[in-house]
């Protein structure tokens, strides 16, 4: 799709020009009927995104990437987020929420999962599309007139008479370009795009993909991916970051994590997607057993259950996340793979 | 669907005690205490409810009466105990009947062909374009007033509500993968309804009851209080806070007693049917 | 979309003549069932036997069942629903007389629902199982389980007998009667330009009015709150956030505006259940309404009047429920895509 660009690989090594740095984020959440008891949902999460650059997070269901992405701009209405967000010089976990509102969606824009919910059910696309910009004082025909260029930029066809419409006259496609529309509107320099192909179907989901990548080379804005797939990573990221029970447990370069994933989570991940230069109907193993339980996380390490390299120490010491000697990478594992693995059949 | 059948809701502990909120555990404790009003009030009643002493009329409360005397010298306190049978023993068996009935109409619907269905909520529409006071007071003058007309009326208007929840129900568990084996393995529609569907289907009808008795304790303490339930001087709740509303100024006790335990008895069932409806569906209800 | 519409109005219309045909139909079967000569009764106690034969034939009771049946359908349709034996007039008149004290009870019980129900559920979303929450779901269920007619007496002793800040009963002072052009007196001393009156005939619909309004905003308060914790959940309100959204037009355009489905349909069912617990309350406040008519005639054992409401107040909820339907369809694209069929330009999409 597109070559991967020359930007450094490490977290450690981005320092002062990411755009975005998130440092030790945590995420609770209260526990229904638990008399204030919380659960910790992302633990000590380093992230940074560059201008421009697109990093995948990558992780199963409940590994807490989407509470992530949705901590970033503190969208949930129950969490309580701790760490830092570092977004332009400024810490968006202590901003008040009416100024973190001047950056949500202008600054940082969202594309969520499911276009079919994303999309409210009882206003006109135009309405919600020109949302960004009526909020912040565009008068609504300016915003109207801007809603449709979004559109037509999305390929969208008959842009005009479909501002008119209502989301249920829309196809799932359909309704996943509005939702990029609505992102791009407000001319973010970081689009958070959470499993944004997850709902749609196989054939329209590589659209959705280069639908971003081109509005994305297009404008310079940077794009942190949130997705399950690590098919679409492959082709589309430049930076990949594993997350693991709310722990980033890897974080590489995108070649060079194909190349050699070195956490076995991680390993297993990359083994359980199908791939063309293998028999799907023998290779295909998918890691054993389930993720954890956040009420019940296991003892030191969270993946020692389900991992095949476990020794004692991974049963007592949560592992940290440490920069690999001579590398662009990082990894959270005591038992971390060589660099160079003999590929298992 | 609720995710359990009621028998494994009954042998899981919903009623663990200790680990329910304060409130909660009251609310059962007041509907338990309630009940236990309603099988033994009439023996622990001090004295003879109907005894006409107008010598003692209108007491205050005090060490003899401890909820003072009406306007005709009865025990308030010994009316409240008989009292808590016509009204909650009523009130139950209005409930009851209706959700009876509205489950074998719903059960009936689901076997039936499309069109009898149809008909079937027709007549739930009309059932319940009547408000149920309403009602109640057109099968009063009909069958003449009495707790027993009070229960019909009810019954009348209230089980279409139970119709409509449990066909909404049985119908989500029709479509369930173990009733279609059921029925690929060639099982009677009798056995079907009674075996599979229905047993996994009431939980929430249950719940139901359980919620609008404290409504039912209302509606039929009204309809007393119309006149159009229980006739006096009968100790029903709502007909006591009748005869006591003459004597507000006066006597506020022959009023206010009967109505703040009317309050009480309708309170602890909502929160009861709350908390069972948070335990059987898993999720928060107000 | 006009002749779907079209289609749609008739079926809906169709259903309302169903229902009120099988209304007729119960309240007959009503008339049936009491024990005694109907024939008697229509004419009065004190009829000679030459009367109740007359009224006999003018009723068709000499006929079989369904020729009564029919007879008596045939009545309705010319707006028959017979006569009082109490005060010798038809029902119909009577009805008349009573509605206009009912419609402005009711209509200002709705209005408070409107401004104290819908706003406190929402903020009980707002702060979900947070403190005002947890205050506010207590407050409601207590105020649920509120006998109608008792809050009434103890409202009315209160504030009207202890106090006397209010008045009791009736609906406006000796001598401030402004002339019967509703028949509603809050209304009627506007229209008359009698600010005084009006402020008097407000009073006194004031209590009545709370006490009414109790329980279905305890009822209400609860299903906002549900549904807009629901709404809020809703993928589309994070969306809304994350454009910047402020928190009010979060609530309002996102949550308020796609629950107002449910929300509507209940103030609808409401109004029919309200006309019911004015049965309870206008006796208690002196109000000659609807209730008050009721009451009077099960006491009276005036059969005709009785059923009369009866079939009265069950077209009248009908008729709420088909103008809820209306509101819905025109309110809200989803149910119009329901009812009416994909529009044509999803057709093409």
């Amino acid at each position: 799709m597109r070559t991967p660009r020359n930007t450094p690989a490490s977290d450690s090594s981005a320092d002062g020009e990411a755009l975005l740095d998130v440092r030790g984020l945590s995420v609770d959440f209260p526990v229904a009927g638990g008399r204030g008891r919380t659960l910790r949902i992302v633990r000590e999460l380093d992230l940074t995104v560059a201008p421009g650059e697109r990093v995948a997070l990558v992780g199963e269901s409940g590994s807490g990437k989407s509470v992530t992405a949705r901590a970033l701009l503190r969208l949930d209405r129950h969490a309580v987020i701790g760490g830092q967000i570092l977004f332009e010089g400024r810490d968006l976990v202590t901003l008040t929420e009416r100024e973190l509102r001047r950056i949500r969606g202008t600054r940082i824009a969202m594309v969520l999962q499911d276009p079919q919910t994303t999309l409210n059910p009882v206003l006109s696309i135009g309405d919600q599309l020109a949302e960004t910009l009526t909020i912040r004082g565009v008068p609504r025909k300016a915003a109207l007139v801007r809603a449709r260029e979004a559109l037509d930029r999305l390929g969208v066809a008959r842009a005009g008479e479909r501002l008119r419409a209502y989301p249920h006259e829309f196809s799932g496609g359909m309704r996943q370009r509005v939702c990029l529309a609505m992102a791009i509107i407000g001319d973010p320099a970081v689009l958070i795009a959470d499993e944004p192909t997850t709902a749609l179907d196989v054939r329209v989901q590589q659209q959705v993909l280069e639908l971003i990548d081109e509005l994305a080379a297009e404008s310079g804005m940077a794009v942190l991916l949130i997705t399950h797939d690590l098919g679409v990573v492959a082709g589309y990221a430049d930076r990949v970051a594993v997350m693991y029970a709310g722990r980033k447990i890897e974080g590489s370069g995108v070649e060079d994590f194909f190349a050699a994933p070195r956490h076995p989570y991680a390993q297993g991940l990359l083994r359980s997607v199908p791939r063309v230069d293998r028999d799907v109907s023998t290779d295909l193993d998918l890691i054993p057993g389930t993720p954890p339980n956040p009420a019940e996380p296991p003892s030191g390490c969270a993946f020692h259950p389900r991992c095949d390299r476990w020794v004692e120490r991974c049963l007592t010491e949560i592992p940290e996340l440490r920069v690999l000697q001579d590398e662009e990478r990082a990894v959270a594992c005591h038992r971390a793979l060589p660099e160079r693995e003999e590929v298992v059949a | 669907m609720t995710s359990m059948t009621t028998s494994a809701l009954l042998r899981r502990p919903v009623l663990r005690l200790r680990r329910m909120p304060k409130l909660d555990r009251a609310a059962f404790a007041m509907v338990g205490l309630l009940l236990l009003t309603v099988a033994f009030g009439p023996l622990l009643a001090p004295y003879d409810p109907y005894h006409v002493d107008l010598g003692q009329a209108m007491l205050p409360p005090g060490a003899e009466h401890w909820l003072g005397t009406d306007s005709s010298g009865r025990d308030v306190l010994s009316r409240v105990l008989y009292g808590a049978r016509p009204t909650i023993l009523g009130s139950l068996c209005a409930v009851g009947l209706s959700a009876l009935i509205g489950v074998t109409v719903a059960s009936l619907a689901a076997l039936a062909p499309r069109w009898v269905d149809d008909a079937i909520m027709r007549i739930c529409d009309i059932a319940l374009s009547l408000p149920i006071m309403v009602m109640a007071l057109g099968i009063s003058v009909a069958l003449g007033p009495s707790l027993r007309s009070a229960i019909i009326a009810m019954v009348l208007s209230w089980w279409p509500s139970f119709t409509r929840l449990a066909r909404a129900e049985i119908r989500t568990t029709m479509t369930s993968t173990y009733v279609e084996s059921a029925v690929i393995t060639g099982v009677s529609r009798w056995r079907l309804m009674t075996r599979h569907v229905l047993p996994n289907s009431l939980d929430s009808v249950y719940v139901q009851v359980t919620l609008e008795i404290g409504g039912a304790t209302l509606i039929m303490a009204g309809l007393s209080f119309i006149g159009a339930g229980a006739q006096p001087p009968s100790a029903e709740w709502g007909a006591m806070v009748e005869s006591g509303s003459r004597f507000l100024t006066s006597a506020w006790w022959t009023a206010v007693v009967p109505g703040a335990v009317i309050t009480l008895t309708a309170l602890a069932f909502a929160l009861a049917g709350d908390a069972l409806r948070a335990r059987t569906s898993g999720r928060e209800v107000m | 979309m006009d002749r779907r519409l079209t289609r749609y109005l008739l079926r809906r219309l169709w259903l309302v003549v169903l229902a009120v045909w099988g209304l007729a139909t119960l309240v007959f079967f009503m008339i049936k069932a009491i024990p005694g000569d109907e024939a008697q009764s229509a004419a009065g106690i004190t009829a000679t036997p030459e009367q109740v034969e007359v009224v006999r034939e003018r009723l068709g009771l000499n006929l079989p069942l369904w020729g009564q049946y029919l007879a008596y359908l045939g009545r309705l349709l010319h707006g028959d629903l017979g006569s009082s034996i109490f005060t010798f007039r038809p029902v119909t008149a009577d009805l008349g007389g009573a509605l206009p004290a009912t419609v402005e009870l009711v209509a200002a019980a709705v209005l408070l629902n409107l401004l104290i129900g819908v706003p406190v559920g929402m903020l009980a979303a707002a702060y979900e199982r947070r403190r005002p929450d947890a205050a506010i779901r207590l407050g409601a269920i207590a105020g649920g389980a509120l006998p109608l007619f008792w809050l009434g007496l103890i409202l009315q002793h209160l504030f009207g007998a202890r106090l006397g800040i209010l008045p009791i009963s009736g609906t406006q002072s000796m001598g401030m009667e402004a002339p019967r052009v509703t028949g509603m007196a809050t209304v009627d001393s506007l229209l008359a330009g009698d600010l005084m009156g009006w402020w008097d005939a407000v009073q006194h619909l004031v209590l009545p009015a709370v006490t009414l309004s109790v329980p279905f905003i305890a009822f209400a308060v609860r299903l906002v709150r549900t549904s807009m914790i629901t709404a809020l959940e809703a993928d589309h309100v994070v969306m809304a956030r994350a454009k910047g959204a402020s928190p009010l037009r979060v609530m309002l355009q996102h949550g308020l505006r796609t629950c107002l489905g449910p929300i509507v349909t209940l103030i609808g069912m409401q109004t029919g259940w309200m006309i019911g617990a004015a049965v309870l309350i206008e006796g208690v406040f002196g109000r000659p309404g609807v209730g008050a008519y009721l009451t009077e005639a099960v006491q009276q054992k005036d059969t005709f009047a009785v059923l009369g409401v009866v079939l009265f107040t069950g077209v009248t909820v009908t008729l709420v429920n088909l103008a809820v339907d209306l509101v819905q369809l025109v309110s809200d694209p989803r149910v119009r895509a329901a009812q009416l069929g994909a529009s044509p330009l999803g057709a093409k999409a």
